[in-house]
């Protein structure tokens, strides 16, 4: 054997090791979170149920339903669309596990991008995890990507024409569920997520239906409620209230010539009232410093503060930082202001969910004490 | 089809930089040939 | 001293050592600069986001790997030597068109992928020769392939770096067509003339003739350029009619395109045809995956932001000079329209975001031909057998200018250009 011959060995054996040892860090992503249903949970069912090829993927995901045994409305609330949004994700987890349906029926989708939360986007320098201390335990939840697993549709094309308004998008957000509305059964994997999405709106009746986001702190729809036209009374109505509680919400519109979107396609293809929620997340950011751990779940970024000091670019950010827990509280008391604004509405169909965290109390007592 | 047709060129060209790997005598383009499979073997055997 | 601009300095300086000092290919050298940014970081070995990063650009890697073995497969047929000889032939008596011509015809590859790289080893390769044999010098020709790869890149119908801001500010690709060809077209125009008067005085066509592969289009026929048409063909196809004609791909369309060269030209063996290419495509390749490994790190310590919001942070006189520096300095069209292209739509919020996206896609673009991977510039010296490719980045200079002044004045009077059409 000549000498280049025994280096080329050499190198194979330490591509071998490396290989190994990363495989072991990605593959530990494909271990499933724990989410321990709660008392009000009724029913626990499959995304599959409603689409049946997604079955033992692994873009099959649980569907939680709290009924409450009497009539009313039904709701839907999804979390992890974009499993990098880690806020809309835990606020599915505290209603799965602590919320209880006094009043009509919630079904919850923690994980609805569920294979974009085997993996963490490259260049990014996600944490795979993150962990929150509860009364008993401490809980570790993975941190995923923004779309689904590339390896569910690789290769992603060059340009993604949206089904089926053949609108012309970068190629990679063809991974992103919430630019694949309506689907399709024999689509991709993701749109064939986002076809059993509304035929879980169809079959289940839903009246009202809540997409939970995160959006970088630079990205001027944070911290809003985006409604589609049929909405928008309740939602002004649902913004006063929260306004009386000194929570700002600012309302936007869903544009109607983007396609794809939950708001604007459920809006118009269903009879639900669609509503997506944006809370302030800084590990999204383009500006975020130091990436970690901390950052998901205190969300204290000295860039930002900086970048907000500035000025150049409309940026709300202070040395509190956006902890987690803070933009679950958002979302859960968004969430309950526009369940209630919807029941004025529409009186006749009621929808009341008790034992769901207020935003003081669980920026007082920490996320933790609300989870298992 | 077209995700197995595309493992099917990462194979070829894993094949194929694994030949030149052991053709190459110069240890600092082996290092370079060793880089490239490293995200080549990683995607054929559906980990990452 | 910002701590981010000491792990900054520190990756930098090991990167210039590794080239420099241990001759290390710059790949190779990123890689391990990536490391030590991550041990001064105090990140330890974070194996696990190395190897992430290293799948930042695997697709680039597959369209580059294949691209090259259907250049070498066109090369081998003689097909690509039968066409330079072809275009010099028949319009060498009006150089002005010819070099016209010349970049359009670099140009378009791009314009339809969205890939300055398939330029470069597409129609760049193909114009080459018959640009060396016109005694151009060769950094003079790297640069002037390098330049229009960048134009074509820009240019419509499709522009990724465009996407990627669109992608980050919710913004769908409609009704960008007339800015980007403002920004890519006319420049390409100038980067024609420039060379046609600064380098070519008369052509001797008997010279460069000789100097170029002996046609054998009477030997093969019209079926010679079978597999450049094929591939021209599908790529247009997936483009304009998509409801007719799934989107393979680039690397599967470029594959075919080198199956189909073994039957319609020249023989050739492929295992060899491949394993040439894959020798000739690996520097690239390799800095792909250390450019990858490079921003992942960047981005887990905190130097991109860093870098981020310094360029927020300019004084607005200096905004613009600024962003001309910053933005290309990210070494890569892509990973400059990410991380400061979509913060930048919001600074100049208030003028019109179609031309604003535009003229800083082209600024983004510009990144291609930077270190430290120099993606280009790397391409285009290994095409014209340039050993030192920053003299064809210093080659480009006045061009990348040019460009730069062009981009800021699109932002600067945004709403007017926007006026215009």
């Amino acid at each position: 054997m000549e000498r280049h011959h025994i280096t080329a060995l050499c190198m194979l054996i330490v591509i071998a090791v490396v290989c190994t040892l990363a495989g072991r860090e990605f593959l530990k992503m494909y271990e499933p979170d724990e989410i321990i249903p709660g008392p009000g949970v009724t029913k626990v069912d499959n995304l599959s149920s409603y689409s049946g090829d997604l079955a033992g993927t692994i873009s099959d995901t649980k569907v939680y339903v709290l009924d409450s045994g009497k009539p009313g409305a039904t709701a839907l609330v999804l979390g992890g669309t974009h499993p990098n949004e880690p806020a809309g994700f835990m606020t599915a987890v505290v209603l799965t596990e602590h919320a209880f349906v006094r009043e009509g029926r919630v079904i919850v989708i923690p994980q609805v991008c569920s294979s974009g939360f085997t993996c963490t986007d490259p260049l990014e320098g996600y944490p795979q995890s993150y962990s929150i201390q509860t009364k008993s335990k401490i809980r570790s939840f993975r941190f995923g990507a923004r779309g689904s697993n590339p390896l569910t549709e690789w290769p992603d094309p060059l340009v993604f024409l949206q089904y089926p308004s053949g609108q012309q998008l970068s190629g990679n957000e063809v991974r992103n569920l919430n630019r694949s509305y309506p689907g399709r059964p024999d689509g991709t994997v993701t749109e064939r997520v986002a076809y059993a999405v509304m035929q879980l709106i169809e079959r289940e009746n839903v009246d009202i239906a809540f997409d939970l986001h995160e959006a970088a702190p630079e990205i001027p729809i944070i911290n809003a409620i985006v409604t589609h036209e049929k909405g928008k009374d309740a939602a002004a109505s649902a913004l006063f209230t929260l306004e009386s509680e000194n929570l700002q919400f600012a309302l936007e519109m869903s544009p109607p010539n983007f396609h794809g979107l939950s708001h604007r396609e459920w809006g118009d293809r269903s009879a639900v009232f669609p509503y997506l929620m944006e809370t302030s997340n800084p590990i999204q950011g383009r500006l975020r410093g130091v990436t970690n751990e901390a950052l998901v779940v205190q969300g204290i970024d000295r860039k930002y503060f900086e970048a907000a000091q500035i000025g150049s670019m409309r940026i709300t950010y202070d040395l509190e930082g956006e902890p987690l827990a803070r933009r679950v509280g958002r979302h859960l008391r968004g969430l309950q202001a526009l369940l209630g604004a919807y029941m004025e509405s529409t009186p006749e169909k009621r929808i009341v969910v008790d034992s769901v965290p207020e935003y003081e109390e669980i920026l007082a007592r920490g996320l933790g004490d609300f989870l298992h | 089809m077209l995700h197995w047709t595309y493992i099917a060129i990462a194979v070829f060209i894993f094949v194929l930089v694994l030949r030149e790997l052991f053709a190459e005598r110069n240890w600092r383009n082996q290092i370079s040939l060793a880089l490239v499979l490293i995200p080549l073997v990683l995607r054929i055997l559906h980990i990452k | 001293m910002p701590f981010e601009l000491i792990i900054l300095l520190s990756m930098l300086v090991v990167f210039a050592l590794g080239v420099f000092l241990a001759k290390l290919p710059s790949g190779v050298a990123l890689v391990l600069s990536a490391i030590v940014g991550a041990l001064v970081a105090g990140e330890g070995f974070p194996l696990r986001h190395l190897v992430e990063g290293a799948f930042g650009y695997l697709d680039a890697m597959l369209i580059i790997a294949t691209a090259m073995i259907f250049m070498k497969a066109l090369e081998a047929s003689g097909a690509l030597g039968t066409l330079g000889h072809l275009l010099v032939k028949s319009l060498y008596r009006w150089p002005t068109l010819l070099f016209v011509f010349i970049a359009l015809f670099v140009m378009f590859p791009g314009m339809l992928t969205g890939l300055s790289s398939a330029c470069i080893l597409t129609t760049g390769a193909l114009v080459a020769p018959a640009m060396l044999a016109m005694r151009i010098p060769a950094p003079a020709v790297g640069s002037f392939i390098a330049m229009l790869a960048v134009y074509g890149m820009i240019a419509p119908p499709i522009n990724i770096p465009v996407m990627i801001i669109g992608g980050g500010v919710d913004m769908p690709y409609i009704g960008f067509e007339k800015p980007l060809a403002l920004a890519s077209f006319p420049l390409a125009l100038v980067a024609a003339l420039y060379y046609r008067f600064r380098y070519v005085r008369k052509i001797h066509i008997d010279e460069v003739l000789s100097q170029l592969p002996s046609p054998v289009h009477a030997k093969h026929g019209i079926m010679l350029f079978a597999p450049l048409v094929l591939v021209v063909a599908l790529m247009v196809a997936i483009r304009v009619v998509p409801q007719y004609v799934p989107d393979i791909g680039i690397p599967l369309i470029f594959l075919l395109g080198s199956l189909a060269g073994l039957f319609t030209g020249e023989r050739m063996k492929f295992w060899t045809t491949a394993r040439s290419a894959i020798r000739d495509a690996m520097p690239v390749m390799v800095i792909l995956v250390g450019v990858g490994m490079f921003v992942q790190i960047m981005t887990l310590t905190g130097v991109r932001g860093f870098l981020a919001v310094g360029a927020l942070n300019l004084p607005p006189a200096f905004l613009y000079v600024g962003i001309s520096l910053l933005m290309p300095a990210f070494g890569s069209a892509y990973a400059s329209a990410s991380v400061i292209g979509v913060p930048l739509v919001y600074v100049f919020l208030g003028k019109d975001e179609i031309v604003v996206t535009s003229a800083l896609s082209l600024i983004a673009g510009l990144g291609d031909l930077m270190p430290p991977p120099m993606l280009l510039c790397a391409f285009a010296s290994q095409i014209v057998g340039e050993k030192n490719q920053f003299r064809i980045l210093r080659q480009s200079i006045p061009l990348m200018v040019l460009s730069l002044i062009v981009a800021i004045a699109m932002i600067a009077f945004a709403n007017s250009v926007a006026k215009m059409y």
